[in-house]
Formats: C-alpha cells, sequence, structure tokens
C-alpha cells in the first residue's frame, strides 16, 4: 500500500548528504540509531514510505550507497548510525580511489557495476509494495556521483519505465571554479541526464548552501558537515507530506505534477525558513515567526538555495509552499493575499499566478522552538541562470580543448567529443526552454521561434 | 472653542499649574504673565478642525510601518481597535491627540501593555443553592409522604385519600360551639322597645313590626357564624352566595344603635366575602378523585388554609362566647377592620378557584391540571410587586405547597427516566421503547408536549425556561439505563450515585416579600427551581456526556469519520481511491463488488486506530442501463461509490442519518476532485508527450491547461479540506468538548454538519456553482483522456500499439503492446471532448488517418476546451463571489480569492 521511495546515494557527496539525511529521517520518526523504535506510542507517519521491517522489527533504510572510493561509505560504516543500514545495499570496491573528478571514468564504471547495482535495486523494488519513484542524491561537478549518476538515471528509466525519478543534485559554485577544475565539463555531462531522464532535479547550489550557511552561522568557512544539514533538512522537509500524509501532495507525482507543467522544466529551487539552532549547531538566533514572515522570507532570493540572477522578466512557473508547525489555515489564506496584492511574486504569463500550499504536522519527536517553519519548493525560470553559468565556464574550457585528455581516455569519448556537444545542446535548449516560458506569447509562438525549436 | 471665556480661563489656570508647578497664590506675578500669555495665545490661535483624513493617513502610515518591521501583531493589534472605535465628533481630534503624545511606537510599544488596561472587577458573589439549603431547610410533609407513583392513578388515589381527608377535617373548637349554640338568641323575640328606647328614627319608617332589635355582640357573632359557614339567621346562604336580604326571611333585625342602613351595608360587606369563603368550602368538598394529583394536593392546600382561618375565627368567636362577663366590646365595625386583613387573601383565593372552577372558555384537561399553578404563581408575583406581603406570603405558601406535587413526576422523570401514564406530564412518550430504533433514542423515543395547534409548550409558563433541562434529564437517565442494559457498568453505576447525591429540594429563599428584599420572587423562583433542575441535570448529562466520549468512544468515532468520509488521511484516500479508479478506468464491469470493495476499504483503513474494520462497508453502484466505459468519463459516476461507516448505536443518537448523509456528499465530492486530479497526475508519467514541441503551439497549449485544469482541482481540493473541513472539525471538536449534554452535543455535531454542507458547497443554494464545477471535473477527465490517447496514437506511429488503460510507456523504450485497439480509444477521446460541433472526424476508427489531420483536430478541441475551461472559472468564481457579497456565506470569498490566480487574457480563438 504504501508509495515506497528508494534512494541510491552515488559519490562522497551523495553519501555524505545521504547520510545526514538518513540521521535527520531517524530523529523525526523516533527510530534509534539502532533501528529501533524509541517510543512505543502509534504514530500517524508513514515511516514505510522511506524505510521497511526487517524481520526483527527494525526499520531499514530504503537506500543504496555507491561510491567508487571507501573513504565516506567507511565513515558511514563505522559511524553512529552504522548499523541502521542493510549491508547489503553497500556498493564500494576496498581499494577504489574513485573516478577522480572525471565524468566519463564514473559513467564507465556503471557497466561494471550494474548488474551487481541493479540487484540491489530490483530487490529493493520486489520489497515494496507498490514503488513510486526513485530519488538520488549525487553532486555533478566530480566523478563518480556526476558520472555513475547520469549512467544509473538512464538505466533506471528504462528499467522503471513507470517509475519516477527525482534527484537531489548538488551544483557546484559557480561563482568560484573551486575544488574541481573540470566541474563545468562534469556538470554540463549530467545535466543531459538530469534533463533527459529525471522527473525532477532539485537543484542545491554549493555557492548559495555555503553562502547562506555562513551568513545564518556567522562562519567565514561552513564545513561541509554544515552544509549538508541544510540538505538534510529541505529533503526532510520536502518529504514530509510524503510522511507525515495531510489531505494531499501525498504522493511524489502529485507534487512533481503540480510544480512541473512542462516536462523539462523540471529543475527545482528551494527556500527554507527560519534556520535556527535546533537544525544547524550554532545558529542561535531565535525569532518568532508569523506564517507572513515564513511566506515572505521563502521568496527573498538571499533564502534561495541557488544562486540565481533574476532578470526583469524572470518569473515563477509554479511554487509549493510547505507550512510546518501549528499555522492557522487563514494565516496562511491572509499572507498569500498579502503577498498577491504586493505582487511579491511574478509568474509566467500561461499559468495561474498562484501559491500553493500545503499544511504539514510537526515530527512530534522534533520539539521546535518556533512555531511555524516554511519551505518551498519553486519552479522558477531564472534557474537558467545557473545553467548559463555553467555553459559560459564550459564553452570558456572547451574552446581551448583544456583538461580533455582524461576524457578521451574513457570509451564514451574514444571516437569523438560528440558527447559533449549534444550534451551542451540539451542544455542550451533547455535554457532556451525556460526563457521561452517567460514569454507572453509562448502559447502562440511566432513562428520564427517555432523554426526555432 | 465654544467655552465661555470663564471657563477657559479656568482651564488656563488648571494646565498653567500642572506644566510650570505655578501658582496664583505662591507667585501671582509669574502666574499672571503665563496665563496672559496663554490666553493672548488661545485668542490669536486659529483652532482649525483636526483633519480626519490626515488623522487616518497618519495612522495608516503607523501601520504600515510597523508591518514593514516586521510587528505585524501591534499592526493586527492597532487596527483592530480602530475597527471597533465607534466615531463620534470627536473621534479625530482624540486620535489626533494620541498621535501627538505617541512616543515612538514601533520601539515602545508593547502589546503586554495593553492587558494594563483591563479593569479587574468582581460582581459580588451570586448566591448559591448550597446556601439557600444551609440557612433554611425546608420540608415539606406531602413532599416526604407521599409517593405519587407513577404505576397507576387509583393506586395514588387510594394512597393519597387519607392526607386529603385530613385536610377536610375541621378541627373545631366543640365546646365553644356548644356555648354559643346555647345562646340561640333568635329562639328569643327581642321586640321593638317603646320609642324612647330606641335611637335610631329611621327604623320607625319601615315600621317596627318586623323587626327584631339584636344586640351587636349577637350580630357579630351571626356574622361569625355565616363566615364559618354555617347557617344563621342574619345571612341567608344560597348555592353559597350569601345575602342579607332575602324574602325568605321573615324578620328583619336591626341594630339599636345603628342605622338600618348602615347595619344592611356592613352585612352585605360580610355577606360578600361569606360568598367568597363559601366558594372556597364548597371547592374543598369536593372530592374529585378523577381530577390530576396536582389538582387535589391543591385542594387539599386550601382546604389547610381554610381551617386555619376557620381556626381564627373560632378564637374570635370564643372572645364573645366563653367570657361573656368580661368586658368584651362587642362591635360590628372593629371586626370589620379585624377581619379585613386576614381575609383579604382568601377573597383572592376565591378568585383563582373561580377562575379555574368556572372558566368564561372551556379549558383542556391538560391545562386545567396545571391552571391553578399559573394562577397561585401569577398573582404571588404581582402580590409582590404590590407589597402586599402578607398575601404574597399566603399564595407562596399555597403555591409550593401544590408544586410539590406537580414536582414529583418530574422528579421521577428526571431521577428514573420513568413517565406517569396521563395525559398531563410535560414529557410525553411518541414511541415505546420497542418501537424506537437505538439510533433514534434520543431523538424520537420521546418529546416534550405541546400544544397541537399552537405548538406552544403545554405547562405552567414558570417552567418554560426549565423544561428542555428537565426533558434531557430524563432521556439522559433513560439512555443511561440503556446502556446499562448493554453491559456498560458505567452506565449502571452512575444512576445510582446520581441518586444518591440528589436529595435536594427545591428551596426558594424566603426573601421574596421581606422589605430587604427588591429580587422579583420571579427571578428567585426561577433561580431556585433552575438551581433545584441544574444539579439533577448537571450530574445526569455530563455523566452521560463523559460515557459517550470515553466509554462509547464519540471522539473515536469522530476520528473515524473524520478518516473514512473527509479522507484527514490523504494518503490512504488515494490508495482507496486509485484502487477504484484503476477498476473503473479498465472498464471492469463489477468493479462495484461490494465484497472486493468492503475487503478493500478494511485493508485500507487496517492500522487505524479510530477505524473499527468491522464496521466499514464499500460497494459501487452503476446507473442502470450505463456500461462503466460510458461511465467512467464523468465524476457523476462516483456518486454511485458508497462507503459505509456504521456507528455504535450510542453515537447515533449524536450523529444521526442525516448527519451522515452530509459527511457522504463532502467524501463523494472529495473523490470526485481527486478521480480529476489522479487522471491529471497519471500524464505526467505518460512520458511520450516529453516530446511535444512546444513550438507547435500544441506542446504549450497542453501543458499550459493542464497546469491550469491541475491548479483548479488543486486549489479547490485545497479549500475544501485545509480551509474549510480541518477548521471546521477542529472548531466543532473544541465545541463539542464543552457540550453540557446531549443536546448540546447533538447541537455542536448539527452546527458543524451544517457548515460543512453549506462551505463545501453542496447546499442547495450553490447547486449551479458546484454543477460547473463537476462539469469542470469532466472536462479535466475528458482532457486527460483525449492526451492518453494521443500519447498512443504518437506511439502507434512509431509502429507500437498502447492500450489506454495501461500507463503509457517510458520516454525511450516502447511499452508492451496489448491487444485493446486504439480505434476504441479514439472513440473514447470524441466523446470525451463533448463539444458536439467540435466533432470533426478526428480520426475515429481510422488510424491511418493522417498525422498532419488528425493534429489539426486534436488541437482545435484543445483552445475549445481552454477558453471552455477559462470560461466556467469565470463563471465560479462570480458565483462564489455573488453569494459571498450577498453577505450570506462569506467564507466562499476565500475560494474566489484562490481562484484568482489567473489573471492573463485568453490567447487566440
Ligand atoms: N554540499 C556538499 N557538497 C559536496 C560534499 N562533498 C563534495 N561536495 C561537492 O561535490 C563536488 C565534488 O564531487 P564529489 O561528490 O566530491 O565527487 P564524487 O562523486 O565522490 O566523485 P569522485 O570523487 O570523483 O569519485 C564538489 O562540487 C564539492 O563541492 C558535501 O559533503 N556536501
Ligand atoms: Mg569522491
Amino acid at each position: 500500500m504504501p508509495r515506497e521511495i528508494i534512494s541510491i546515494q552515488a559519490g562522497q557527496c551523495g553519501n555524505a548528504v545521504g547520510s545526514s539525511f538518513w540521521q535527520t529521517l531517524c530523529q523525526e520518526h523516533g527510530i534509534s540509531p539502532d533501528g529501533n523504535l524509541e517510543s512505543v506510542e502509534e504514530g500517524t507517519d508513514r515511516k514505510d514510505v522511506f524505510f521497511y521491517q526487517s524481520d526483527d522489527t527494525r526499520y531499514i533504510p530504503r537506500a543504496i550507497l555507491l561510491d567508487l572510493e571507501p573513504r565516506v561509505i567507511h565513515g558511514i560504516q563505522t559511524g553512529p548510525y552504522k548499523n541502521i543500514y542493510n549491508p547489503e545495499n553497500f556498493h564500494v570496491p576496498k581499494h577504489g580511489s574513485g573516478a577522480g573528478n572525471n565524468w566519463a571514468a564514473g559513467y564507465a564504471m556503471g557497466e561494471n557495476v550494474y548488474e551487481e547495482v541493479m540487484e540491489m535495486i530490483e530487490r529493493e523494488a520486489d520489497g515494496s509494495d507498490s514503488l513510486e519513484g526513485f530519488m538520488l542524491l549525487h553532486s555533478i561537478a566530480g566523478g563518480t556521483g556526476s558520472g555513475l549518476g547520469s549512467f544509473l538515471l538512464e538505466r533506471l528509466n528504462d528499467r522503471f519505465p513507470k517509475k519516477l525519478i527525482q534527484t537531489y543534485s548538488v551544483f557546484p559554485d559557480t561563482q568560484s571554479v573551486g575544488d574541481v577544475v573540470v566541474q563545468p565539463y562534469n556538470s554540463m555531462l549530467a545535466m543531459r541526464r538530469l534533463t533527459e531522464n529525471a522527473d525532477s532535479v532539485v537543484v542545491l547550489d554549493n555557492g548559495a548552501l555555503t553562502r547562506i550557511a555562513a551568513d545564518r552561522l556567522h562562519v567565514q568557512e561552513p564545513s561541509f558537515a554544515q552544509t549538508n544539514q541544510l540538505v538534510s533538512t529541505v529533503m526532510s522537509a520536502s518529504t514530509t507530506t510524503l510522511r507525515y500524509p495531510g489531505y494531499m501532495h501525498n504522493d511524489l507525482v502529485g507534487i512533481i505534477a503540480s510544480l512541473i507543467p512542462t516536462p523539462r522544466c523540471h529543475f527545482l529551487m528551494t527556500s527554507y525558513t527560519p534556520f535556527t539552532g535546533d537544525i544547524v549547531d550554532q545558529g542561535k538566533t531565535v525569532r518568532k515567526t508569523t506564517v507572513l514572515d515564513v511566506m515572505r522570507r521563502l521568496l527573498q532570493p538571499k533564502n534561495r538555495m541557488v544562486m540565481t540572477n533574476t532578470t526583469k522578466n524572470s518569473c515563477y512557473i509554479s511554487i509549493l509552499n510547505i507550512i510546518q508547525g501549528e499555522a492557522d489555515p487563514t494565516d496562511v489564506h491572509k499572507s498569500l493575499l498579502r503577498i498577491r496584492e504586493r505582487r511579491l511574486a511574478t509568474f509566467i504569463p500561461w499559468g495561474p499566478a498562484s501559491i500553493q500550499v500545503a499544511l504539514t504536522k510537526k515530527s512530534p519527536h522534533m520539539p521546535m522552538s518556533h512555531r511555524v517553519s516554511g519551505l518551498m519548493l519553486a519552479n522558477h525560470t531564472s534557474i537558467a541562470t545557473l545553467f548559463k553559468r555553467i555553459l559560459g565556464q564550459y564553452d570558456r574550457l572547451r574552446k581551448r580543448n583544456a583538461f580533455l585528455e582524461q576524457y578521451k581516455k574513457e570509451p564514451i569519448f574514444a571516437n569523438d567529443l560528440g558527447e559533449f556537444d549534444e550534451a551542451r545542446a540539451v542544455v542550451a535548449d533547455l535554457i532556451a526552454e525556460y526563457e521561452a516560458a517567460e514569454s507572453s506569447d509562448y502559447l502562440n509562438p511566432s513562428p520564427e521561434r517555432a523554426s526555432e525549436s | 472653542m465654544a467655552a465661555t471665556p470663564a471657563k477657559v480661563k479656568k482651564l488656563a489656570d488648571q494646565l498653567i499649574t500642572c506644566i510650570t508647578g505655578l501658582t496664583p497664590e505662591e507667585d501671582p506675578a509669574n502666574f499672571g504673565l503665563c496665563r496672559e500669555f496663554a490666553l493672548r495665545s488661545f485668542k490669536g490661535y486659529k483652532f482649525g478642525r483636526t483633519n480626519q483624513f490626515d488623522v487616518n493617513s497618519k495612522l495608516s502610515g503607523l501601520e504600515e510601518k510597523l508591518r514593514i518591521y516586521n510587528r505585524d501583531d501591534i499592526a493586527d493589534a492597532l487596527r483592530s481597535r480602530l475597527n471597533e472605535l465607534p466615531v463620534s465628533t470627536f473621534t479625530p481630534e482624540l486620535l489626533s491627540l494620541f498621535l501627538t503624545l505617541s512616543d515612538r511606537p514601533l520601539e515602545n510599544a508593547h502589546l503586554d501593555d495593553l492587558d494594563a488596561l483591563i479593569r479587574h472587577d468582581q460582581g459580588p458573589k451570586g448566591l448559591t443553592w448550597a446556601d439557600i439549603i444551609a440557612e433554611e431547610p425546608l420540608e415539606g410533609e406531602i413532599w416526604k409522604d407521599v409517593d405519587f407513583g407513577a404505576e397507576s392513578s387509583d393506586e395514588w388515589s387510594e394512597e393519597g385519600e387519607d392526607d386529603v381527608v385530613e385536610g377536610f377535617v375541621l378541627k373545631g373548637d366543640r365546646e365553644g360551639l356548644e356555648a354559643l349554640k346555647k345562646a340561640q338568641y333568635w329562639d328569643v323575640k327581642h321586640r321593638v322597645r317603646p320609642i324612647e328606647e330606641e335611637i335610631d328614627v329611621s327604623l320607625g319608617a319601615g315600621g317596627v313590626e318586623n323587626i327584631s332589635i339584636i344586640s351587636e355582640v349577637q350580630a357579630v357573632r351571626e356574622v361569625l357564624f355565616m363566615l364559618l359557614g354555617h347557617p344563621c339567621v342574619l345571612f341567608q346562604s344560597l348555592n353559597g352566595i350569601v345575602s342579607v336580604e332575602t324574602p325568605a326571611l321573615s324578620t328583619q333585625f336591626a341594630l339599636r344603635h345603628t342605622s338600618l342602613l348602615a347595619f344592611k351595608a356592613l352585612l352585605n360587606w360580610y355577606g360578600e366575602k361569606g360568598t367568597h369563603l363559601n366558594r372556597i368550602r364548597y371547592f374543598t368538598s369536593i372530592r374529585n378523585i378523577h381530577v390530576s394529583p396536582e389538582q387535589q394536593t391543591f385542594t387539599s392546600a386550601v382546604a389547610e388554609k381554610l381551617f386555619l382561618l376557620d381556626q381564627r375565627l373560632i378564637e374570635i368567636e370564643q372572645r364573645f362566647v366563653g367570657n361573656a362577663t368580661t368586658n368584651q366590646i362587642a362591635s360590628l365595625l372593629s371586626l370589620q377592620s379585624e377581619l379585613e386583613p386576614l381575609l383579604h387573601p382568601y377573597i383572592l383565593l376565591s378568585n383563582i378557584i373561580g377562575a379555574i372552577t368556572n372558566p368564561r372558555t372551556p379549558i383542556p384537561q391538560t391545562t386545567l391540571a396545571t391552571l391553578h399553578l399559573e394562577h397561585l404563581f401569577t398573582s404571588a408575583c404581582t402580590l409582590q410587586s404590590t407589597g402586599d406581603h402578607q398575601t404574597f406570603t399566603f399564595m407562596t405558601s399555597l403555591f409550593f405547597t401544590s408544586l410539590q406535587t406537580y414536582l414529583r413526576p418530574i422528579r421521577t422523570w428526571m431521577e428514573r427516566g420513568e413517565l406517569r401514564p396521563s395525559e398531563i406530564f410535560l414529557v410525553s412518550q411518541t414511541l415505546t421503547p420497542d418501537q424506537v430504533e437505538p439510533g433514534g433514542l434520543w431523538h424520537d423515543q420521546f418529546a416534550l408536549r405541546t400544544d397541537p395547534a399552537t405548538g406552544a409548550l403545554q405547562a405552567p409558563r414558570f417552567v418554560h425556561a426549565a423544561a428542555a433541562r428537565i426533558f434531557i434529564t430524563g432521556k439522559s437517565v433513560v439512555f443511561l439505563q440503556r446502556l446499562a442494559e448493554h453491559h456498560l457498568p458505567t452506565a449502571m453505576l452512575s444512576t445510582d450515585a446520581a441518586n444518591a447525591a440528589q436529595d435536594a429540594e427545591l428551596t426558594v429563599p424566603d426573601s421574596g416579600g421581606g422589605s430587604d428584599s427588591l429580587a422579583p420572587f420571579q427571578d428567585t423562583f426561577a433561580a431556585a427551581f433552575s438551581a433545584w433542575i441544574g444539579a439533577r441535570h448537571h450530574s445526569v448529562s455530563s455523566r452521560l456526556r463523559d460515557i459517550l466520549y470515553r466509554d462509547c468512544g464519540l471522539w473515536r468515532s469522530l476520528d473515524a469519520l473524520d478518516c473514512v468520509y473527509l479522507c484527514r488521511d490523504g494518503h490512504r484516500f488515494d490508495v482507496l481511491a486509485g484502487a477504484v479508479f484503476e477498476k473503473i478506468d479498465k472498464g471492469v464491469e463489477n468493479w462495484g463488488d461490494r465484497f472486493l470493495l468492503t475487503e478493500m476499504v478494511q485493508g485500507v483503513f487496517a492500522g487505524v486506530g479510530c477505524v473499527e474494520g468491522g464496521r466499514l462497508r464499500m460497494r459501487g453502484r452503476m446507473q442502470a442501463g450505463v456500461t462503466v466505459r460510458e461511465g467512467r468519463k464523468s465524476v457523476k459516476m462516483l456518486k454511485g461509490v458508497e462507503v459505509d461507516y456504521a456507528l455504535p448505536w450510542p453515537i447515533m443518537n449524536v450523529i444521526n442519518k442525516q448527519a451522515l448523509e452530509a459527511y457522504k456528499s463532502v467524501f463523494t465530492l472529495l473523490l470526485q476532485i481527486r478521480r480529476a486530479q489522479h487522471a491529471l497526475k497519471r500524464l505526467t508519467t505518460l512520458k511520450i508527450l516529453t516530446t511535444l514541441k512546444r513550438g507547435s503551439g500544441e506542446g504549450a497549449l497542453y501543458y499550459s491547461l493542464k497546469h491550469r485544469l491541475l491548479w483548479f482541482t488543486n486549489t479547490l481540493y485545497y479549500y475544501l479540506t485545509d480551509l474549510v473541513l480541518l477548521p471546521q472539525t477542529a472548531q466543532m471538536r473544541a465545541k463539542m468538548a464543552k457540550a453540557l449534554d446531549v443536546d448540546g452535543m447533538v447541537g455542536v455535531h448539527a452546527e458543524f454538519v451544517n457548515r460543512i454542507r453549506e462551505q463545501c458547497l453542496l447546499g442547495p443554494k450553490l447547486a449551479p456553482i458546484h454543477q460547473t464545477i463537476i462539469t469542470l471535473l469532466d472536462l479535466s477527465l475528458a482532457f486527460a483522456d483525449a492526451q492518453t490517447s494521443r500519447a498512443a496514437r504518437l506511439l502507434s506511429h512509431s509502429s507500437e500499439d498502447l492500450s489506454m488503460h495501461d500507463i503509457p510507456p517510458p520516454r525511450r523504450r516502447p511499452g508492451p503492446a496489448t491487444s485493446s485497439s486504439s480505434s476504441d480509444d479514439d472513440d473514447d477521446d470524441g466523446e470525451g471532448e463533448g463539444e458536439g460541433e467540435e466533432d470533426d472526424g478526428d480520426g475515429d476508427g481510422d488510424g491511418d488517418e493522417t498525422s498532419h489531420q488528425d493534429e489539426g483536430g486534436h488541437k482545435r478541441r484543445m483552445v475549445a476546451a481552454s477558453v471552455r475551461f477559462n470560461a466556467m472559472l469565470d463563471f465560479v468564481k462570480a458565483g462564489l463571489r455573488g453569494v459571498a457579497r450577498a453577505g450570506v456565506m462569506p467564507h466562499l470569498e476565500t475560494l474566489a480569492e484562490g481562484l484568482d490566480g489567473v489573471w492573463w487574457v485568453v490567447w487566440f480563438g
């Protein structure tokens, strides 16, 4: 009966984010690090979306952990929540050295691990009543999460055509090309799969994450552990309607369908407020929040977990606000009216200009100091600016034929670099589609435009 | 500035002292300077009226500022107070003054400070029933001894006979009477004496032959005799009417010292009183065992009063008989003034008796039974207001004595739930225990007795206010007994406990007529009566309420209804609905099989604590002659989906069948919306449509329309659930928790049901809007169907066949082919659109149609659907606004606002 979701976490980032996510879920559902329930009382939550029960009634995440190097997964296997996972769901070579930040290497490794990983996925799928879909956790700038992730997206699509695939994809900081020199290449290649093979992508931009963490925590350089807590908060909030079912938005397809009218414009950004000490260790700014405060703050660019440059045309395609806590529905309605009155959010000219709201309960296991908190899942055309930046960086590298040697070593680039060009074309098309969505003649395109696509 | 100069000067002086501390006494020089300056300024200054618009805009500015600085709490407080502020001539001035006085409100305003403004004064402590009892324990004779059992009236009358008879026996002073009788002066003829002895000359006028002179003592005794109801010579009593001058009396009597006329007048006065007393005597002498116990008690009480009077009269008589030697001054006049106050209450009583026994219009037996109480009560009220304390006490004592009997069956009813089988009692049984269904126990078995013609309650007026509570208490007892029969031990216990707790009797503070008391009798009585009922009512009904809550699981039942019908757990509802939709979409003819559906619904709600699986039933009914394939095109088909949750019978008394109907219709509406949502959501997994090119226009149109339809269903659903059901349910529960008795609970629930019916657009007034919404949902279905078959066609062009009933294939690899033909699907498609004029041969049954033509028709239909959507949406919004504006259902504005999202213009045609 439950609509199960299997999550797959790949690479360093994917696993780090994933382990933080599982820890949050365990806390929210009152599951102890050994998988047992902390209290016996009957809950109204649906643990079975993300967990299943073993024979000895322990709760086990429907999670598959993949990496091509042992470090991060080893950390998980020795960490506080080590016992919670199914030991059969790890794939990690003892002495692997990863994909070396090479998308092509990660992608190539896919063929090698395919059998084994598919077996895990099939097993999990068989173990569920009515599987709703998959959740992929990864970064797109490195090798494993990006390359192996891309490979899995393609294959999942083939193998489970009717299932939804949602990804939580960590995008590199595009303002400062930092840790990975070739991140534009890797991102570009992964972007193609995210566009073509995923139903919905929640974009988590390391650039924005770092800045938000730095600002809220008052630290110069937030650690990954700190940013990952932001990420896991967002992930847990965006799945509350599935785990604590209210009247609506209790399945992934419902959320995706109402957020994503056009199939390819499915890159979502998120805002969350307020971040306080409960969520991130040191953020101690506890303020009394009203529904209106929350709804207003969610619209502020500085709370978006994606760095985008809004132009005068950029607009929302859709918004779903998930309001947690004791929010009075009338307050919510009033806030929506006020937002509309003051035109705080601009919408596409060809769809309803309205913010959808889901009211959810808060986990009884997580005492919160503030009454109301909110997550915004938004489909906003300005996300294309992030893609444009990646495209720009990619073009700069590609023009110079920089760092291509290691890619050419991999089978997919053995003959030519056509894959690069195809990926670039898909991303460029995606950007164009977002821009077209902003235009008022979207439904009635002029002939030049029509021929363009 | 209309104040006089003197007044201005006075005020100015005060102001100066306030501000500067100068006084004219201490520092006249400076003070004078100040005053001069001030007065000059006042004179010279133009006191323009405060500009109220200025003030308003300043206040709005302040509010806005507060909001911008996130001080919405203060802004809201300010706004709400401004809204409340009554507008009078000086409101703007006052506000302007406040604004001028205000000191950085943004920093300094604290909501908590408002608390300081609230005055905490408590009124005097009200008189409690306990106080009354402590002060004056009242014991009534009748109250204790007699058990006017409800079993049979015959039995009662036998038992009661003694009491009544006792009341009729006059314990006279026999000796005194004998002595009196010895002095029978009328046997002694006292003829008129020679003229010199006469003082009254007028006696002579009529001739003296027939005139007997009697002494004043004798006259007094005659009068007393007459008043005591005995035959005598001075008066004659005919049918109780006492007269002085009658032809039957051959002799006329006269007093020596009084004129005959004055004597006659006096005698007439006494005669009149005698007539009244006779009426009372006659009334008490009739022993009619067929009259109601209430009347019998009244009769006996009257007899008792009469006895008291007689005793007084006999005492007086003794003065004139026993000690004839003493210097007793006998005077008819002084007797008159002595008797006047004594008799006064009896005259009133006689009037009441007259009104009861000889009514001007015939009175039905039911009313008659308690008419005396009504009259006694009314006259007590009047007497108190006229300050006649003595008569008031007399009347109230009669009233209370009679009341005890009236209260006895009420008490039996309230304690044991038993009814006296008579036509008189306040409550009547409408159905026997065997006839009544358990679920109707509360509503159907008993009724308050009302006049069939006027509908007015048949009971004395003083009971009216409390009647409902009396009624409820008894019903609660019956209910508890029923529960006890059904092995609910708590219910049994409670009745006994309640009985023990209830031995208080009706007592009214005796302050009614006292000069120190100003409380009207009517009110004091009402308070006492209400307290008398209240104790019992409270203990019984709160116990019943607690049992319903706790042992019968009212909360659980409400939770279950919330879950099953109001779809509180969206996930389970999804699963349930999804399974039904799937069957319908597959065209399964026996989709509505009650066994399969019941099994399924029980499975879906298994593990939900509040829902008892065994109480759940489900089935689906088809309209006769409609196939599933036809029916599935409209959400109306879902009216046939029936889920039944059989509530436990005690709960059925609170949540009745009609209420359940409302729950079901909400369920149907939610299910219908789900159906549209389900169809639209499924398009998301139709990955073939991903390939639709936006540039062709079709893709964009498809996306836009899908988006709008889905948004419409979501918004509607959100309104119904989060904005109506959620808060209304919470509100209902809060009120339910506070309900005092079952009627309170029923009322709370009925109100809730009315509200949700109305707010969920299910009321009759909103039928057109509801209808349009259904059409919009059908449009969604048609759209989804059309797209599904379109996807199938697109696929079949890539050489594969696809069933519309199967979830279409992946983006990359087509799904497995099934045998269902695509021509069928096209059929559905054409009709699904349902636009007659659109029926333009879009390749029905013709898979070979060129894709170009096919697309043309498809696109045109989509444009039409899109235009239709916008038009209907506008209609719905306008309709909602219309109703909302009429002020009847303001909440509909909320939905209209929710649907306001689309503000763009309809595009091409
Ligand atoms: N937010 C966040 N980002 C991370 C984390 N770890 C790595 N990243 C980001 O991920 C990108 C690098 O990808 P990784 O996940 O480290 O690489 P990988 O998938 O393990 O691939 P290989 O190491 O090449 O095998 C960079 O943009 C990092 O900033 C993390 O824990 N949190
Ligand atoms: Mg790595």
